[in-house]
C-alpha cells in the first residue's frame, strides 16, 4: 500500500501551511488535513480547502455578518468566472514567453531571491504563481478563495510538470499560513475587492518575514478615473462602448476577454486607494517603503530594481505620479498601482 | 604596470587586466548580467577586475578601449552601400593610430568609468586601439611564440573581416586585409540563416551539422557565391546576399541556387541541410588552408597565430596543423570581441609602451582560467542561503565521489576554481559525463542542455595520454583543434549501419568513447594539463584508474540560450532546472534526489532557444 493511502500513516503536510483558526501545524491523513486539536480540512484534487469564515472560531450557530456577506458575494462572482483564466496555451514555454512580455512578471522572475517562500494572495487562476514556480528557485504558494480558479492553476501546473507550487483555498482574513514565514508576499489587484482593504493588508502583512517584502497592487482613485468613466458609459449605452478600453483592443481569447470585462465593469465590490494611504499603512505595520510602479520620481527602467530602496517622495509628488497614471497605460488599463515595502526588524 | 582592457558596445563586452604583459584576470559581462552576448558597458567585469587587484581605477596606469569603428550594423551597412565600389583593398600599411579621437564613445566611456571610481582622472589614462590591431595583438602577443605569422578571421559586422600579418618580439604588422562585406563570417551567417538557425549565435550549429552530410554543393558555392584566389583571398558575389534590408541574409537567387527556401527554425532537418552544412564547411576550410599557405610563403614563419570568430572552426585548425606548413599553431581562445579586450591591453603594453617581450614556454592566458573563483567557505555560505542540501568532503574523498557518479552514468555539474574566459568551458564551469556510455550524447543534449540531439560533445583528455587515444601530438588546452580517435579505439560500422543517413548515424557507436566521437571519427579535443587545472587533472587521473579511460565528456555549464554559469547560485539554479544529477562545487557534492523538490524550476522554458 502506498503511504498516502494509509489513513493511519500521517505525515507533516507543509511547514508553512497551518490551521487557519488555531495556527497549529497540519498533518496529512489520507485526503484530509488535521490540526493538532483535531480540526479537519478536506483536500480536493490536490487543493487544501482551508477557507474558513471569519466567525468560524466563534459559536457555529452565529449568523453570518455583513462582512462575511461581502466575502461570499465576491467569492461567488469568481467561482462563476475564474479570472484571468488561461488561453489555450500549448506548453509552459509559450506560457512563460507570454508572461515574460509583461514587465512586472519578468522583473519579479529575475529578482526574487533563491530559496524564497513566495505567497501570492488572490492568485486567481494562478498565472503568476505558476510562472514564478517554473522560472525561479523558490517555493510558491498560490492562495485564493475561489476553488474553481485554483483548480485551473493546479491542473496547469500538474499537466506541465511545474514543481514547487501549491494552491491553497484561503480566506485572506484568516490566512492558513504561518506568520512571518514568507520572503515575498504578492497581492496584485485583490485587497480592494474585500470589505476592508486596510484590514486585508494588515492580515496578509503578518505573513511576511522580517526582512521580507510585500508587493501590493491596488486601484488608484485618480488612475482609475478612465475606467470609471467607461463603466458609466457601459451602464448608459451598453457594451458597445467597450471599444474604448485599450486592453480589449489586444489579441485576447473570448474567455479572457469576457473575464476582463466582468472583472473591470461588473465587479460587485471594489474600492480605490492612494499611494499615500499605502505608504502610511507601511509605516503603521513596520514596513519601509522600497519602490513603486509607477515610480514616484524618475523614469521606469526595463531593468528596474524592484527591491532596491527608492525615494518615497512627498505627498504632493505621489499625487503627481497618480495624475501621471491617467495619461499612461496604467490609466488606460484599470489604474492599478503597485507599492513594494520591506518588513523591518 | 597595470593596463585595463575594455571591449564594449557591439557584441560580448568584456574587461581584462594585464600586468607586465601577463593577463591577470578577464571576464565577459554576460556572465554577470546573465544576458547572453551582453554588449553593454562592462561595469561588472571591470569591477571584478579591480577587485582582483584590490584597487580602484586610480591604481591603473592605462585604460585601453578596444575600438569598434561602428556601433551598429545598420550604420555599417549604410557605409557599405556608400563605399561598395571601393571594395577590396588588398594592402594597407599597419599604422598605429593611437589616441584617435572618438568623441561620442569617449564621453560615454569616461562617464561610465567615473561612476566606478569617482574623482579619478580618466582622460589622461584612456587610450583607443584600432580594432583589427587588437585582434592581431590578441593572437600574437598572448601566444608562446617569439615570431609568428598571424591570421585573423572575424564574423559578421566587422570592417576588416580577414587579415594576415607577421609578428616578431614586441612588434606586429598587418600585411593584407579583406574588408567588409567580403567575409567568411558573413558567408557562414548566410548559411546559418538558410539552414534555419539564429543568425549571430547559431553559426556553430552549422559546424555541428556538417559531419552528418556530404559536401555536394562545394562547386555550387565556389562557382556562384564566392570567388577564391590562389592565395586564399576571396570576394563574395553580392548578387546573392541580401542583408541591406536587415531582415534576411539571403535573397531569392540564393534560395533558387540550392533549390530550397530557407528552413524555418521548427522545421525538420533533412539530409539536404546537412549536405549544405558540410559544403560550406569544406569551402571555409579550403580558404583557411589557402590563406595560411600563402602567409607562410610570404613571411617564412614557422609558427602561426589565429584569432577571430572563424578561428573557432576547430576542424580547419586541425587541418592547418596537419598540413605541415607550420610547426606550431596557437589559437587565441577568446576569439571575437571579448578577446579584443585582451588584444587592446597587450598592444598597449608592447607597442604603445614599447616594452620588451619574451615569449615564454606557455602562452599568456593561464589556460584561460582568468575569471572569478570562490573559496570553500564562500561556496558553503552561498549554497546554504540558496537552500541547497550538500555534503562536504576532503580532497581525495571528493574526487572519489565524483568518479563514482560519473561511472554511474550521471551527468555531473563541475564548478571549480576560476571561471574560463572565452566561449568554451574548460573544466572550471563544465558539465561532465562518461564518454564510454553510448547514450550519453543524447542524454546530455536532450535532458541537460535542452537542445538538438545531434549537437556534438568534446572530450577532455589527460595530456599525458593524448597519443593513446587521439591522432594528435600537439597540445590543445583550449579545445580548438580537431583530431581523429586512434584506430585501435575505433569501432567499424557494419554494412547495415553504413547505409544509414544523417542523424540516424548519430546513434551508431563509433569508438570506445562514442559520446565524443563524430561520425567521421573526429573529436574536438581538449588536453588537460596539471599546470593549469590541477583539480580537473586529478579527476581525470582517478577516472582513468577506475575505468582505464583518461577521457571525459566536457560541455559548458549552461543550457541553450544562457551564458555559462559564474557564481555558485547560477550553478545551483542550473542544477535545479536541468537533468544534471550531481553538482560538484568546491569540495561540496549535491545530489539532485536529495534537494528540496519545491525549489525545482522548469529551466527548459527559462531561456530563449538559440
Amino acid at each position: 500500500m502506498k503511504e498516502q493511502d494509509d489513513p493511519n500513516n500521517t505525515v507533516s503536510f507543509d511547514e508553512n501551511v497551518v490551521c487557519p483558526v488555531t495556527g497549529e501545524e497540519l498533518t496529512l491523513s489520507g485526503e484530509e488535513l488535521i490540526s493538532s486539536s483535531g480540526r479537519r480540512y478536506a483536500v480536493a484534487d490536490g487543493i487544501p480547502l482551508l477557507y474558513v469564515d471569519e466567525n468560524a472560531g466563534a459559536s457555529a450557530s452565529k449568523k453570518s455578518s455583513p462582512e462575511t456577506e461581502v466575502t461570499h458575494t465576491v467569492q461567488d462572482f469568481y467561482e462563476d468566472a475564474p479570472f484571468p483564466n488561461y488561453n489555450t496555451f500549448d506548453s509552459v514555454s509559450t506560457f512563460v514567453r507570454q508572461a515574460d512580455a509583461g514587465i512586472f512578471a519578468r522583473l519579479l522572475r529575475n529578482q526574487i531571491p533563491l530559496n524564497a517562500n513566495v505567497l501570492e494572495v488572490g492568485c486567481g487562476t494562478g498565472q503568476l504563481s505558476n510562472y514564478l514556480a517554473a522560472t525561479t528557485v523558490s517555493r510558491v504558494y498560490g492562495a485564493d478563495m475561489a476553488v474553481a480558479s485554483l483548480q485551473l492553476g493546479h491542473d496547469f501546473a500538474r499537466r506541465n510538470g511545474i514543481e514547487g507550487v501549491r494552491f491553497v483555498q484561503t480566506n485572506l482574513f484568516m490566512p492558513p499560513f504561518r506568520p512571518e514565514s514568507m520572503d515575498v508576499v504578492i497581492s496584485n489587484g485583490v485587497l480592494h475587492h474585500t470589505y476592508d482593504t486596510k484590514k486585508a493588508f494588515v492580515s496578509v502583512s503578518r505573513l511576511v518575514k522580517p526582512g521580507g517584502h510585500i508587493i501590493v497592487g491596488l486601484y488608484n482613485h485618480i488612475g482609475r478615473l478612465r475606467t470609471d468613466v467607461r463603466r458609466v458609459l457601459v451602464r448608459c449605452f451598453g457594451e458597445r462602448v467597450l471599444f474604448l478600453d485599450p486592453h480589449l483592443r489586444k489579441d485576447l481569447s473570448p474567455e479572457k476577454r469576457r473575464a476582463w470585462i466582468r472583472d473591470q465593469y461588473y465587479h460587485p465590490q471594489e474600492r480605490k486607494h492612494s499611494m499615500s494611504e499605502v505608504v502610511n499603512w507601511f509605516g503603521e505595520t513596520g514596513f519601509r517603503f522600497i519602490s513603486s510602479i509607477p515610480k514616484i520620481s524618475g523614469e521606469f527602467d526595463r531593468d528596474e530594481k524592484l527591491f532596491e530602496p527608492q525615494n518615497p517622495g512627498t505627498h504632493v509628488e505621489r499625487i503627481m505620479a497618480e495624475v501621471g497614471m491617467l495619461f499612461s497605460q496604467y490609466g488606460g488599463e484599470g489604474g492599478l498601482f503597485i507599492c513594494i515595502g520591506k518588513k523591518m526588524g | 604596470m597595470l593596463i585595463l582592457g575594455i571591449s564594449a558596445f557591439y557584441h560580448d563586452s568584456a574587461a581584462c587586466l594585464v600586468e607586465d604583459g601577463r593577463v591577470l584576470c578577464a571576464a565577459q559581462e554576460e556572465r554577470f548580467t546573465r544576458k547572453k552576448h551582453d554588449s553593454g558597458f562592462p561595469v561588472n567585469a571591470i569591477r571584478y577586475c579591480l577587485e582582483e587587484v584590490g584597487s580602484g581605477l586610480e591604481g591603473i596606469d592605462h585604460i585601453t578601449f578596444y575600438d569598434k569603428p561602428f556601433l551598429k550594423f545598420e550604420r555599417l551597412l549604410e557605409t557599405y552601400i556608400a563605399f561598395a565600389p571601393l571594395g577590396f583593398r588588398s594592402f594597407r600599411m599597419a599604422m598605429p593610430l593611437w589616441l584617435k579621437e572618438k568623441l561620442y564613445q569617449k564621453l560615454v566611456i569616461r562617464d561610465e568609468l567615473r561612476k566606478i571610481s569617482p574623482g579619478v582622472d580618466i582622460e589622461s589614462r584612456l587610450l583607443f586601439t584600432e580594432h583589427h590591431q587588437s585582434h592581431a595583438a590578441s593572437a600574437f602577443f598572448a601566444s608562446p611564440f617569439e615570431e609568428a605569422a598571424i591570421l585573423t578571421m572575424d564574423g559578421v559586422g566587422e570592417w576588416t573581416t580577414t587579415s594576415t600579418g607577421f609578428g616578431k618580439g614586441n612588434h606586429l604588422e598587418i600585411r593584407k586585409e579583406i574588408r567588409f562585406p567580403h567575409s567568411i563570417g558573413l558567408l557562414y551567417t548566410a548559411f546559418t540563416y538558410h539552414l534555419g538557425f539564429r543568425v549571430n549565435s547559431g553559426e556553430y550549429k552549422v559546424m555541428g551539422l556538417a559531419p552528418y552530410g556530404e559536401p555536394r554543393y562545394v562547386d555550387t558555392i565556389t562557382e556562384n557565391l564566392i570567388d577564391i584566389k590562389p592565395d586564399g583571398t576571396f570576394r563574395l558575389n553580392m548578387d546573392y546576399f541580401d542583408y541591406c534590408t536587415g531582415l534576411t541574409m539571403i535573397n531569392e537567387r540564393f534560395e533558387s541556387l540550392f533549390g530550397a527556401r530557407a528552413r524555418k527554425p521548427d522545421e525538420e532537418l533533412t539530409q539536404k541541410h546537412m549536405d549544405i552544412a558540410a559544403s560550406v564547411k569544406k569551402v571555409t576550410e579550403k580558404i583557411m588552408l589557402d590563406l595560411t599557405r600563402s602567409v607562410q610563403a610570404e613571411t617564412g614563419a614557422r609558427n602561426l597565430c589565429l584569432a577571430g570568430g572563424v578561428a573557432l572552426n576547430c576542424v580547419a585548425n586541425g587541418k592547418i596543423l596537419r598540413d605541415g606548413r607550420f610547426d606550431r599553431v596557437w589559437v587565441q581562445p577568446a576569439s571575437g570581441d571579448a578577446g579584443g579586450a585582451i588584444g587592446a591591453a597587450l598592444a598597449t603594453y608592447y607597442q604603445f609602451m614599447d616594452q620588451a617581450r619574451n615569449a615564454g614556454e606557455r602562452d599568456a592566458m593561464s589556460g584561460s582560467f582568468l575569471g572569478p573563483a570562490y573559496s570553500q567557505e564562500e561556496i558553503e555560505r552561498r549554497l546554504t542561503a540558496a537552500g541547497a542540501r550538500f555534503e562536504r568532503y576532503d580532497d581525495a574523498a571528493f574526487i572519489a565521489v565524483v568518479v563514482e557518479a560519473l561511472t554511474g552514468a550521471k551527468a555531473v555539474g563541475w564548478f571549480q576554481g576560476r571561471m574560463e574566459f572565452g566561449p568554451r568551458a574548460l573544466g572550471a564551469r563544465s558539465i561532465l559525463g562518461d564518454p564510454r556510455d553510448p547514450s550519453m550524447q543524447k542524454t546530455l543534449n536532450l535532458r541537460v542542455k535542452y537542445r538538438e540531439s545531434f549537437r556534438p560533445f568534446a572530450p577532455a583528455v589527460l595530456y599525458e595520454d593524448l597519443a593513446q587515444w587521439f591522432e594528435m601530438e600537439s597540445d590543445s588546452p583550449y579545445m580548438l583543434l580537431v583530431a581523429d580517435v586512434v584506430k585501435d579505439k575505433r569501432r567499424e560500422m557494419s554494412a547495415d549501419e553504413q547505409r544509414l543517413f544523417g542523424i540516424d548515424k548519430l546513434n551508431v557507436q563509433r569508438s570506445e568513447i562514442p559520446a565524443v566521437t563524430h561520425v567521421d571519427y573526429s573529436a574536438r579535443v581538449q588536453t588537460v594539463h596539471r599546470e593549469t587545472n590541477a583539480r580537473f587533472h586529478d579527476l581525470l587521473t582517478a577516472f582513468k584508474e577506475k575505468t582505464g579511460c583518461p577521457v571525459l565528456v566536457n560541455t559548458s555549464f549552461n543550457v541553450r540560450g544562457e551564458p555559462i554559469v559564474c557564481t555558485p547560485e547560477d550553478a545551483f539554479r542550473c542544477f535545479m532546472g536541468t537533468g544534471i544529477e550531481v553538482l560538484a562545487i568546491g569540495n561540496c557534492v549535491l545530489h539532485k534526489d536529495e534537494q528540496d523538490k519545491r525549489l525545482q524550476l522548469s529551466y527548459r522554458e527559462s531561456f530563449e532557444p538559440d
